[in-house]
C-alpha cells in the first residue's frame, strides 16, 4: 500500500513538473498565435505567416512582435508577462530618398487595428504625415483672427524615420568586396542587419540575440550652406508677444554613453557639437540646425593645428546625447543669428572647432556657458580645447543640479529637421 | 646579383616602418596617419593597435638583429593590424576612412613595399 502511495505521489509530481515545464516552455509563436486568434478575422488569421515572426525585447520589458500577412504587416506589443497590450495591421508603400545627407521616406502608410477598425491612411512626404501637418483656415491668436495657410505647422519630428535601407542599385561595392576578401566581414552597406530582433516562429522557441547598437551616423560630408539663406527664414515668423525664441546647443559623443572616449575608431569620429535656433508662435515656427566643419574634402589636419577652411552645414536630424535649451529675447536671438552668419572662415581642431562655434552662437544669445576644456591628443593647445565631451560633461552637471531644459542620454537622440533655405 | 637601388630602398625596414606609420586614414573631421591611430588606440587595448605595436617592435628588432625573418614577421603583423582595423570600422564609414585618394595612395605604396619585401632576393646582403 505504501509503495502504491509513493508511486502515485511520484506520478503526480512528475505530471505537475511536466505541466509546469510545458507552461514555461511555451514558445513565443504560440503566444502570438493565441493573440492573433483572439483578435484577427478568420481570413486574416489564415493569411498571417507565423514563420515570418520576429520579436524584440524593449527596455521596458515589453515584447514587440512583427510578422507578415501577405502584403501587409502585423505588429503586436505585449507586457513582460506576454499579456496582449495592443496591435496593428499596417502597410507602407513608397520610396526612400537621400538628399543632402538626410534619408527620408515618402509614400503611403495605412494602418488599422487588428479587427480592421480605426483605419488611417496617411500620405507621407519626407517622413511627415501630410494629413497631420497642413492647415488652412482661420486661426485666432493674441491679436485677433488671421487667415493662415501653414504647409507644415509643426515639423519638429517626422512620423516616419528611416533607420536603415537597401540601396536601389544593389550589387557589391569595392568596400564590400574588400570586406569579403578580408574574411573579417562584419556586414556591408548592402546588408540588412537586424537590430534587437530575434527570430521565432515555426513552432520552436525563439532564442535571444544580443542587442547590437549599430551606429548609423552618416559621413560628415555635408554640403556647405549659406547660413544667411537659412536665418532669413526666421523673418517669415512675425515678432510679437506670443513669439518664442530658443537656442539649443547639442553634443554628440564619439561613442554613445562614454564621454571619456575621445575618438571612435570605428567611424573616425571625434564627436560633434551643433546649434539649433528656433522661433515659433502658436501658429507655426521655424527651426534651423547649424554645424561647423572643415571644408576640405579630405580634411587633412594631421598632428598639427593647421587652419583649414571651414563651412557651416545644415545639421538637421543630427544625433546627440546631450542638449541644453534656453529661451531668449528677440535681441539675443538676433545676436545668435549674427554669430551664425559671421562664422569664422577657418577651422582648427585644437583652437576653433565645432564646439567653439556652437558655444560662440549659444553665448552670443546670452547662454553664458563655459565648459571643461580637454587636451585633444595630437592637437594639444595651451589650456586645452573645447570638445563635445566637455560640453557633454557640462550639460550633465547642469542636468544633475536641476537646471531646466537640459537633457542627457546614453542612447541616440536626434535633432529635428531644419526648414532649409528661404531665398 | 645586386638588386636595383630602388628595391633596396623600398624594401628597407626603415622604409617599411615609415610608410606603415604614414598610411593616412580619413575621419569625419580630420584625417590622421595610422601611427597616430595606433598611438592613441593602444590606450584602450584595441587589437589592431596591439598588432601594430608588435609589428613595429618586430621590424625594429629586424633592424637591430639583421634578421630577414623578423622583418617578414613584422610585415605580417602590420597587415594583420591593418586588416583588423579595417574589419572593426563601421561599414557606413569606410567610404571616407579608406576611399579618399591619400589613403588609397599610401595603402598602395605599402602594398608595393610589402610585395618587394616578400620577393626580395638575398635578404640583408645588400643593405
Amino acid at each position: 500500500m505504501k509503495q502504491l502511495f509513493l508511486l502515485l505521489l511520484g506520478g503526480v509530481l512528475l505530471l505537475t513538473a511536466c505541466q509546469k515545464n510545458n507552461f514555461l516552455g511555451r514558445s513565443e509563436s504560440d503566444i502570438v498565435q493565441r493573440i492573433l486568434q483572439q483578435h484577427l478575422s478568420a481570413a486574416d488569421m489564415h493569411a498571417a505567416d507565423l514563420a515570418s515572426l520576429q520579436s524584440s525585447l524593449l527596455h521596458s520589458g515589453h515584447h514587440i512582435y512583427r510578422l507578415t500577412m501577405e502584403k501587409e504587416n502585423i505588429v503586436l506589443e505585449t507586457d513582460g508577462g506576454n499579456q496582449f497590450l495592443k496591435g496593428a495591421i499596417y502597410t507602407m508603400t513608397g520610396s526612400i530618398i537621400k538628399n543632402n545627407g538626410h534619408t527620408t521616406y515618402s509614400g503611403l502608410f495605412d494602418r488599422s487595428d487588428l479587427s480592421r477598425k480605426n483605419a488611417v491612411h496617411w500620405s507621407i512626404d519626407k517622413g511627415f504625415a501630410k494629413e497631420l501637418h497642413s492647415f488652412t483656415g482661420v486661426a485666432t491668436n493674441g491679436i485677433g483672427q488671421q487667415h493662415v495657410n501653414y504647409e507644415c505647422a509643426d515639423c519638429t519630428l517626422p512620423e516616419v524615420t528611416v533607420s536603415a535601407s537597401y540601396p536601389k542599385s544593389g550589387g557589391i561595392d569595392w568596400f564590400t568586396w574588400m570586406s569579403l576578401l578580408s574574411m573579417f566581414d562584419m556586414g556591408s552597406q548592402n546588408d540588412y542587419i537586424a537590430v534587437d530582433w530575434v527570430f521565432g516562429g515555426g513552432g520552436g522557441s525563439s532564442s535571444s540575440a544580443p542587442v547590437i547598437t549599430i551606429d548609423q551616423e552618416n559621413a560628415e560630408n555635408k554640403d556647405k550652406i549659406d547660413p544667411k539663406k537659412y536665418t532669413d527664414c526666421f523673418g517669415s515668423i512675425p515678432d510679437g508677444s506670443t513669439t518664442l525664441y530658443t537656442v539649443t546647443i547639442s553634443t554628440d559623443l564619439p561613442t554613445d554613453g562614454h564621454p571619456e572616449i575621445f575618438y571612435n575608431w570605428s567611424d573616425g569620429s571625434p564627436g560633434h557639437a551643433f546649434i539649433e535656433l528656433n522661433k515659433s508662435t502658436p501658429y507655426g515656427g521655424v527651426s534651423q540646425d547649424f554645424g561647423f566643419y572643415p571644408t576640405s574634402s579630405y580634411k587633412l589636419a594631421t598632428l598639427d593645428n593647421i587652419n583649414l577652411s571651414s563651412k557651416v552645414v545644415d545639421d538637421g536630424g543630427h544625433e546627440y546625447q546631450a542638449r541644453y535649451t534656453i529661451s531668449v529675447s528677440a535681441a539675443q536671438f538676433q545676436a545668435a543669428i549674427s554669430a551664425v552668419n559671421s562664422a569664422r572662415d577657418t577651422y582648427n581642431v585644437g583652437n576653433y572647432n565645432c564646439t567653439d562655434f556652437a558655444l560662440d552662437v549659444f553665448n552670443a544669445a546670452g547662454g553664458g556657458l563655459s565648459i571643461p576644456r580637454h587636451s585633444i591628443p595630437g592637437f594639444e593647445v595651451d589650456g586645452g580645447s573645447n570638445t563635445p565631451q566637455g560640453l557633454y560633461e557640462k550639460i550633465k552637471s547642469l542636468n544633475n543640479s536641476g537646471t531646466a531644459n537640459t537633457t542627457t542620454s546614453n542612447n541616440k537622440e536626434y535633432a529635428g529637421s531644419s526648414k532649409g533655405p528661404c531665398n | 646579383m645586386k638588386q636595383p637601388m630602388y628595391k633596396t630602398v623600398l624594401s628597407h625596414p626603415f622604409t617599411q616602418l615609415t610608410i606603415f606609420l604614414l598610411i593616412v586614414i580619413g575621419g569625419q573631421v580630420f584625417a590622421a596617419p595610422y601611427g597616430w591611430i595606433i598611438r592613441y588606440a593602444i590606450v584602450t587595448n584595441e587589437f589592431f593597435a596591439i598588432a601594430g605595436i608588435v609589428a613595429i617592435m618586430l621590424v625594429l628588432l629586424s633592424l637591430l638583429m639583421a634578421r630577414f625573418v623578423l622583418q617578414l614577421l613584422g610585415l605580417t603583423a602590420m597587415w594583420v593590424s591593418l586588416i583588423a582595423f579595417y574589419a572593426q570600422t563601421n561599414p557606413e564609414a569606410r567610404g571616407y576612412m579608406f576611399g579618399t585618394p591619400l589613403t588609397v595612395i599610401t595603402l598602395l605604396l605599402f602594398l608595393i613595399v610589402s610585395l618587394i619585401i616578400i620577393l626580395k632576393k638575398n635578404p640583408w646582403k645588400n643593405l
